[in-house]
């Protein structure tokens, strides 16, 4: 059965790792949903969240492979029990005096915020984990939305 | 003390324990090739006529020795030549260090004059490769890289060098060579459940691959064979590791293999696949692979377990290492029924018919295995030939047949006999190649000349590409799209242009009366042998069909 999963890669900071990585997936012909990279506390280590797809045995394959690189000190499947994942959205809905008390009102139920105004819209910001985000940007599609951009999963075990 | 990068290069290769490197200078390499000027005492350079046949030599060195073979190329063109031969080390697993020069670092990334990306390239058919950057890195660089390609699954590591870091200087000290020590893993679980799998197995089978070679595990590959009496096939890459005719020994497996081994997979209640991949060219059709036996994995790379075919047990780990603890634990059962079985299978297998009036290549293979002995090296090319080869080797030692398995690379033979060669010269090398493969990159015939190495080429010439030409016999109704060649080269003047020795043989007398004289004359030698071009590889297992759709006529 098909089930969507979060990886966690603890890599080398070198040139190239994340090409590797994804020209790993690639040939492979597994499919990335999300991919962040992001600094951890140790400045030559970086550590890239995934979000792929694939039965039981796919995920096993890329983790199996993905843990052949030379660059990768570490890899695993975060469980979503067991671990804090979190994505950041950024929306940009067309905004004038008429509606922007109504937006306000929107954002404040979804303790988002808006982080920029200008005459004819305004940018809304929600961190939060991607099933809240989903229903935000459905909520959301009253408005009329100018831009989007969700930054995908990054993520810590407990 | 302080050195420029090419000779820390260069030291850092002698240290490793390269005594010989292949390669074809350039620009961007021009320091490298000054500093084996220098060094030239330490390390032997040979020069190919182009940098694929530099790799393949590469390859032919490590294949035939264990050991890493090393080849450098110059940037652009130099180090793209190096691509298909570094692709064949890669799917055939087979630990090599490729150099290549680049264009100074100032210059990177501005489509310099030579220039390409080669680390870019190389990133899906090597294990690792890096750019130098600082030359403070280069020599434990080189070091790394010498243990990652031949440790755990060996393969191909690729390093590239910026011109400016090959001059800029940087201290050298020589580091004692570090030996591997393999990634420990604890299997004495499994190895117990799998002895009492075997112990209690009917109708167990062994089929062995290329992990077998890696490891050295041949000799306590047959000691288990004979010990627990398990009948046991290998695929191509593993040609040599049982003796060539022993009773238990069911010749090689795949579409190209046996009946009887393809019939005793599809049989099997226990199948134990000892450093393999269940290649496609072997598991055909992988839900109907082994499907009444219990599948027991044993290989290096975990990576492998149930990639191709789904198993039931599996144990990670050197496959030498497992086998001798295994072996402890199996017990010897007589197997009547079982192998009698397997003997009627051999009655009715294939069995090509002799014909001396014309060459049959089961004939010339024996005449060849015959005369060069067990030490001999037989090197092939990709195509019909390949597969004769394979199946009439008569080879009884691992790394005494090397051939291009998994990439399937025509054009592989003379390089990797070069590379063969050299790191066995007193041994007779044999090049077994057709038309099609030899015309790709016989420029190398010209290496063999200069640099006096001997090879004897065995060219089957049917004057078509008979691999092709046979599926298209099979499968497209005689349709011989682009096969039937009818090229019109002289291999005769061809062999004589380039300082070797030319022979032609249309029956097997003359080719017997070639290859004794090709083998006692010093000299580089050609012998062609004509073949007809209806001449088939039998039997045969179309792809992703079963045994039961075998052609055997």
């Amino acid at each position: 059965m098909e089930k969507r999963e979060v990886l966690s890669l603890i890599v080398r900071n070198s040139y190239g790792v994340l090409a590797r990585i994804v020209t790993l997936i690639g040939r492979r012909g597994y499919n990335i949903d999300t991919l962040t990279v992001s600094a951890t506390n140790d400045n030559s280590i970086s550590r890239i969240t995934i979000t792929t797809k694939g039965d039981e045995a796919n995920i096993d394959h890329i983790i199996e492979q993905i843990s052949k690189l030379e660059e990768v000190i570490d890899v695993y499947v975060l469980e979503p029990e067991k671990s804090v994942m979190r994505e950041l959205l950024l929306l940009k809905i067309k905004a004038d005096e008429t509606n922007r008390g109504k937006i306000r009102d929107f954002v404040d139920i979804f303790r988002a915020s808006i982080v920029d105004l200008s005459p004819g819209s305004v940018v809304i910001q929600l961190a939060g984990k991607s099933s809240t985000i989903d229903g935000f940007v459905t909520m959301a599609e009253e408005f009329e939305i100018v831009e989007m951009c969700r930054t995908g999963i990054t993520a810590l075990s407990r | 003390m302080m050195l420029r990068g090419a000779d820390i290069l260069v030291k850092t290769l002698v240290e490793q324990g390269v005594d010989v490197v292949f390669g074809f200078p350039g620009g961007a390499v021009l320091e490298i090739y000054d500093a084996l000027y220098h060094h030239k005492d330490e390390i032997n350079h040979v020069i190919t006529c182009h940098e694929q046949g530099a790799a393949h030599a590469a390859e032919g060195y490590a294949k035939t020795t264990g050991k890493v073979g090393v080849a450098i190329a110059t940037s652009g063109p130099g180090a793209t030549n190096l691509v298909t031969g570094i692709a064949d080390a890669y799917l055939d697993s087979v630990p090599t260090v490729f150099i290549t020069g680049n264009v100074s670092t100032n210059l990177i990334g501005k489509d310099s004059f030579q220039e390409t990306y080669i680390t870019g390239v190389t990133m899906p058919i090597t294990k690792h490769n890096f750019v130098v950057r600082d030359v403070n890195e280069l020599a434990n660089t080189v070091r790394e890289a010498f243990r990652i390609a031949n440790s755990g699954r060996k393969g191909p590591v690729l390093i590239d060098l910026p011109k400016d870091i090959t001059m800029k200087k940087a201290e050298y000290k020589p580091v004692e060579i570090q030996e591997i020590i393999p990634k420990k893993y604890d299997n004495s679980e499994m190895i117990d459940k799998v002895a009492k799998l075997i112990n209690n197995a009917k109708r167990p089978v062994v089929y062995c691959g290329g992990g077998i070679v890696a490891s050295e595990a041949s000799q306590v590959l047959r000691e288990f064979v004979e010990k627990a009496n398990i009948p046991a096939t290998y695929t191509l890459m593993a040609a040599g590791v049982l003796g060539y005719e022993e009773k238990l020994n069911l010749g090689m497996v795949g579409m190209h293999g046996t009946a009887t081994s393809n019939l005793a997979i599809d049989h099997s209640d226990v199948l134990l696949a000892l450093g393999v991949r269940f290649d496609d060219r072997v598991a055909s059709n992988v839900k109907k692979f082994a499907k009444n036996a219990k599948i027991v994995h044993i290989d290096i790379d975990a990576s492998e377990i149930n990639k191709n075919v789904y198993v039931d047990y599996s144990l990670v780990g050197d496959v030498k290492d497992i086998l001798t603890q295994l072996i402890e634990h199996v017990e010897y059962k007589e197997r009547k029924p079982w192998l009698e079985q397997i003997e009627e299978w051999k009655k009715k297998d294939y069995i090509p018919k002799d014909d001396d009036s014309i060459l049959r290549p089961h004939q010339i293979l024996k005449t060849i295995s015959d005369n060069i002995g067990e030490d001999g090296i037989i090197v092939t090319d990709v195509g019909q030939h390949q597969m004769w080869a394979a199946q009439y080797n008569g080879r009884v030692k691992s790394r005494h047949f090397v051939t291009s398995g998994g990439l399937g690379t025509m054009g592989f033979g003379y390089g990797a006999a070069l590379g063969a060669k050299i790191a066995n010269k007193d041994k007779d090398v044999i090049h077994i190649t057709g038309d099609g493969s030899f015309n790709m990159n016989l420029n190398e015939v010209i290496t063999s000349v200069n640099h006096g190495i001997k090879i004897i080429t065995v060219l089957f010439n049917n004057k078509s590409l008979g691999m092709v030409r046979q599926w298209q016999h099979h499968f497209y109704d005689d349709r011989f799209s682009e096969t039937d060649l009818f090229r019109k080269t002289d291999y005769l003047k061809l062999a004589e242009a380039f300082g070797a020795k030319g022979y032609h043989c249309t029956n097997l007398a003359e080719f017997e009366d070639a290859f004794k004289k090709a083998l006692e004359n010093p000299d580089t030698a050609i012998i062609e042998c004509m073949i007809d071009r209806d001449e088939r590889v039998l039997p045969l297992i179309p792809a992703g069909k079963t045994i039961e759709e075998i052609i055997m006529d």
